[in-house]
C-alpha cells in the first residue's frame, strides 16, 4: 500500500465500481418499470454508470494499464468515459432531436478531452506532453463553447423543460469534466498538490456525481421523452396556455 | 417535528431548500474531510504535510463541485419558473387574459405565480369593467345628443305656443274688460289646440254664466228684501208685544221656583233627620250583632268544654270498670288462697293425725320408743300451729275478702254515679248545641238587620241628595226664570232696534236694486235664480 492510503488503491476501484454498479442496476430497474421511449432513455441514462463500473472493475484488476510519471494509469478508464460520453451525446440528441450530423460533431468533439487527457500522460516529459496538455483543455473549452454555443441555440427551438433539461446535463457536463481536469493539474504526475489517495477518492467521487447525475436528470425529465421523437416541440418561444405537467420544474 | 412536515417545509420556503442543500453539501464536504483527516494522521510522519496539502486541495475541488451540483439543480429551476413566468405575464400583458398561471412547484416562486394568476385577474376584471364604462360613456353620449335635439325642437314648438298664446291672451283681456265693465254677455272663444287655454276660456265663459246668474239673482234678491224688510218692521212691532207677555209668565214661574225651592230645603232636612235616624238604628244593629256573636262564641266554648267532660267522663267510667274488675279478680285469687288454705289445714290434721298414732308406737315401744315420742310431741305441736296459722290466715282472708267485696260494691256505685253524670253532661252538651245553633240564628238575623238598616241609611242619603239636587235645580230654575224674564224684557228692547234697523234694510236693498240695474244680462233674473237655486 501507497503512503498514507488508508485503503488500497484496489479496494477502491471494487469499491467505487461496486457503488456505480448498484446505481446502474437501481436505474435499470427503473427502465424495466417504463415502456417506450421512456424506457429506452432511462436504460440509456444508466449506462454511463454501468460503463464505468465495469472500467473501475477493469482498473482494479490493472487491465490495460500504461505507466506514466512512474505509476500506472488505466487506458480502461478512458474507454469508460468514451462510452460515458457517447451514451450522453445520445440522451442529448434524444432530448433535442439533434440531427446525425450534428450528433457526430459533438460526440467527436467531447471524445477528445479524456484521449488527449491520456495522450499526455504518456510523454515523458518534454513539449509533446504540453502540447497535449493544452489540447486536453483547448479541447475542454472547445467541448464546453460547441455546447453552450451551437448546442444551447439549438436548444432555444424545443420546449422549456427539454432546453432545461439540456442546461442541466451541458452543466454537469462542464462541471465534472472541469473537476476532473482540475484533478489531473493538480495530481502528483503534474503539480503535484495531491496524492495517488486524494487524486483516487476525487476522481472516484467526481465519477459517481457524473454517471449518478446523467442518470438522475433522465429519470427526472421521463415525461417529457413519449413526444420526443414522435412531435418534436420546435417552438421558437414557450408561451403555453396549458399548465405545465406535475414535478416537472422542481 | 415529524419528517414529512420538515419535508413539506423544505418544499414549501425556496430559503429552506437552498440551506438543505447547502447543508447536504456541507456535511458530505465534512465527510470527505474526515476520511482525508484519516489519511493525513496514517503514515509516516514526515510526508504528513504533504498529505494534508493533497487533502486540502483535494477537498477544495470537490467543495466547488458540490456548490456546483447545488446551481445546477436548483438554479436551473428557478431560471426556468421565472422565464415561463415572465413569457406568461408578457402574454398576459397582451391581453390574452385566459392564460394559464399555474405551476408544480410549492415554494415562494409558486406564491409568485399565484400573484401573477391575482394579478391577471384583477386586470381582466379592471379591463371588463373599463370596457363597459367606456359603452355606457358611449350610450350616455348619444342619448345626450339626442336630449339636446329633442330640446330645440321643444324650445321651437314653445317659442310658436308663446307666439299663440299672446294673441289669445290679448282676445281673452278685450272679453275681460267688457265684463269688468258690467257686459256680462261677453264670450271667449274656445277654439284652439291648446288644452290649457281651452280650459281658462270654458272657465271664464262658465264664470259668467255663473256671474249673470248671480247677479240676476242679486236683482230678485234686492227686490225681495226690499219687501221682506217692510213686514221685518211689522213683525218686529208684534214680536215686541209678545215679548213682554213672555217676561210677565216668566216672572210667576219664577215666583213658584221660589216657593218650590223652600218647601224642597224644608223637605231635605227632614230626610237627613230620617237618615241620621236610621244609621243610628244600624249603628245599634251592629252592637247587638257583636255582642250576638260574643255569646255564640261563648256558647261555642261551653259546648266544646261540655265535651271535653264527657270525654273525660268516658275515660273515668272506663278506669272504675276496670278497678272493679281488678277487685273482682282480687276476689277470685282469695277463693283460691282458701282452697290452698282448706288442704293445708287437710294437711296438718293428717300431720296431727301422724304425731297421735307416732305416739302410740312409741307407747308401745315402751323405753325404746322416748325419742320417737319426743319427736312425735313436736310434729304435733308444729301441726298445731300450723292449723292455728291457717285459721288465722283463714280469717285475715275472709276479712280481705269481705273489704274487697265492699270496694266493689262502692266502685261500681260510683261507676253507676260517673255514668249518670256523664249522661248529664251529654245532655248540657246537646243544650249548649242548641243554644250555640238558635244564637247564630239570632246573629244571622242581627246581621240582616243591620244590612238592612244600612241600606235605609243609605236609601235615607241618596234621597237626601237627591232632594238637594232638585231643591238646587228649583233654585235654578227660579233664577234661570229670572234670567229669562230680563232676557225677555231685554228681547223686547231689541225687538225695536230689529224694527229700526228693517226700516235701515228697507232703504238699502232699494239702493241695491238701483245698483244691480246697471248690469247687462240677457235672460230673466227671476228665471236665472231659479236655475241656480
Amino acid at each position: 500500500m501507497a503512503d498514507g492510503m488508508v485503503v488500497s488503491a484496489t479496494v477502491m476501484y471494487f469499491g467505487t465500481a461496486a457503488l456505480l454498479a448498484g446505481g446502474a442496476a437501481i436505474f435499470a430497474v427503473l427502465a424495466l418499470r417504463e415502456s417506450g421511449t421512456t424506457r429506452r432513455m432511462v436504460a440509456l441514462g444508466a449506462v454511463p454508470a454501468a460503463a464505468m463500473a465495469v472500467a473501475y472493475v477493469c482498473m482494479g484488476m490493472e487491465w490495460l494499464t500504461v505507466t506514466t510519471g512512474g505509476r500506472e494509469q488505466s487506458v480502461v478508464r478512458h474507454i469508460g468515459y468514451s462510452v460515458v460520453l457517447v451514451a450522453s451525446s445520445l440522451i442529448v440528441r434524444e432530448i433535442l432531436s439533434l440531427s446525425r450530423r450534428r450528433f457526430l460533431v459533438m460526440t467527436g468533439i467531447l471524445l477528445l478531452t479524456p484521449w488527449f487527457a491520456l495522450a499526455s500522460w504518456l510523454p515523458d516529459g518534454g513539449a509533446l506532453e504540453s502540447v497535449l496538455t493544452l489540447a486536453t483543455i483547448v479541447a475542454y473549452l472547445g467541448g464546453t463553447y460547441f455546447l453552450i454555443g451551437p448546442i444551447t441555440r439549438e436548444a432555444k427551438t424545443v420546449g422549456g423543460k427539454r432546453r432545461l433539461l439540456y442546461v442541466k446535463l451541458r452543466n454537469l457536463f462542464v462541471l465534472c469534466w472541469g473537476a476532473l481536469i482540475l484533478q489531473s493539474a493538480i495530481s502528483e504526475q503534474s503539480l503535484g498538490l495531491t496524492n495517488l489517495f486524494v487524486g483516487q477518492l476525487g476522481a472516484s467521487y467526481t465519477d459517481l456525481v457524473f454517471t449518478f447525475g446523467i442518470a438522475g436528470l433522465v429519470v427526472s425529465g421521463k415525461q417529457i421523452y413519449e413526444v420526443t421523437t414522435a412531435s418534436v416541440e420546435r417552438e421558437t418561444t414557450s408561451a403555453p396556455t396549458t399548465a405545465p405537467p406535475a414535478g416537472g420544474d422542481e | 417535528m415529524q419528517f414529512p412536515s420538515v419535508i413539506d417545509r423544505v418544499r414549501t420556503q425556496y430559503s429552506l431548500k437552498i440551506a438543505t442543500a447547502l447543508a447536504g453539501i456541507f456535511l458530505l464536504t465534512l465527510v470527505i474531510a474526515a476520511i482525508f483527516g484519516v489519511h493525513v494522521t496514517t503514515g509516516p510522519t514526515e510526508t504528513a504535510p504533504q498529505r494534508g496539502i493533497a487533502a486540502i486541495s483535494g477537498l477544495m475541488v470537490l467543495l466547488l463541485l458540490n456548490l456546483g451540483l447545488v446551481g445546477i439543480v436548483l438554479g436551473g429551476n428557478v431560471a426556468l419558473s421565472l422565464r415561463r413566468l415572465s413569457e406568461r405575464a408578457e402574454t398576459i400583458g397582451a391581453g390574452e387574459f385566459d392564460t394559464e398561471v399555474e405551476t408544480s412547484r410549492s415554494d415562494e416562486i409558486a406564491d409568485l405565480y399565484d400573484s401573477i394568476g391575482t394579478m391577471r385577474d384583477s386586470l381582466e376584471t379592471m379591463v371588463t369593467d373599463l370596457e363597459e364604462t367606456r359603452t355606457e360613456i358611449e350610450d350616455e353620449r348619444e342619448r345626450a345628443q339626442q336630449a339636446k335635439q329633442e330640446a330645440e325642437r321643444l324650445q321651437q314648438e314653445a317659442q310658436n305656443q308663446n307666439e299663440q298664446l299672446l294673441a289669445i291672451a290679448e282676445r281673452f283681456s278685450e272679453a275681460m274688460e267688457a265684463a269688468a265693465a258690467g257686459d256680462l254677455n261677453q264670450r271667449l272663444d274656445v277654439e284652439t289646440d291648446d288644452d290649457a287655454i281651452r280650459a281658462i276660456a270654458e272657465s271664464f265663459n262658465e264664470m259668467l254664466v255663473e256671474l249673470s246668474a248671480a247677479v240676476a239673482r242679486a236683482q230678485h234678491v234686492a227686490s225681495t228684501v226690499d219687501e221682506q224688510s217692510s213686514d221685518l218692521g211689522n213683525s218686529s212691532q208684534e214680536i215686541k208685544r209678545g215679548s213682554n207677555d213672555v217676561a210677565d209668565s216668566i216672572q210667576q214661574i219664577a215666583d213658584g221656583a221660589e216657593t218650590q225651592t223652600a218647601e224642597l230645603k224644608n223637605a231635605a232636612d227632614q230626610v237627613t233627620q230620617l237618615s241620621a235616624t236610621t244609621e243610628e238604628v244600624a249603628s245599634t244593629t251592629s252592637e247587638i250583632a257583636s255582642q250576638s256573636d260574643a255569646v255564640a262564641s261563648l256558647a261555642n266554648e261551653g259546648r266544646n268544654a261540655a265535651n271535653e267532660t264527657a270525654t273525660r267522663m268516658d275515660e273515668t267510667v272506663e278506669q272504675t270498670e276496670s278497678v272493679v274488675q281488678t277487685v273482682e279478680e282480687l276476689v277470685e285469687q282469695a277463693d283460691q288462697i282458701e282452697e290452698v288454705i282448706a288442704t293445708i289445714d287437710d294437711i296438718a290434721d293428717q300431720i296431727n293425725m301422724l304425731a297421735l298414732n307416732a305416739n302410740i308406737e312409741a307407747a308401745r315401744a315402751n323405753a325404746d320408743g322416748d325419742g320417737f315420742a319426743v319427736v312425735a310431741d313436736q310434729v304435733k305441736t308444729l301441726a298445731g300451729e300450723a292449723m292455728e296459722a291457717v285459721e288465722d290466715i283463714e280469717g285475715t282472708l275472709q276479712t280481705v275478702r269481705a273489704r274487697a267485696e265492699e270496694t266493689a260494691d262502692g266502685i261500681e256505685a260510683v261507676d253507676e254515679s260517673v255514668r249518670v253524670t256523664a249522661t248529664d253532661i251529654k245532655e248540657v252538651e246537646g243544650k249548649l248545641d242548641s243554644i250555640a245553633s238558635d244564637i247564630n240564628d239570632v246573629d244571622t238575623s242581627i246581621q240582616q238587620i243591620t244590612q238592612t238598616s244600612d241600606e235605609q241609611a243609605n236609601s235615607a242619603q241618596q234621597l237626601s241628595q237627591i232632594v238637594d239636587s232638585v231643591a238646587e235645580i228649583s233654585e235654578q230654575t227660579n233664577e234661570e226664570a229670572t234670567k229669562v224674564s230680563a232676557t225677555a224684557q231685554e228681547v223686547t228692547a231689541s225687538t225695536e232696534t230689529v224694527s229700526q234697523t228693517a226700516q235701515g234694510l228697507d232703504e238699502e236693498a232699494r239702493e241695491l236694486r238701483s245698483i244691480m240695474a246697471s248690469f247687462d244680462v240677457e235672460s230673466d233674473p227671476v228665471e236665472h235664480a231659479e236655475v241656480s237655486d
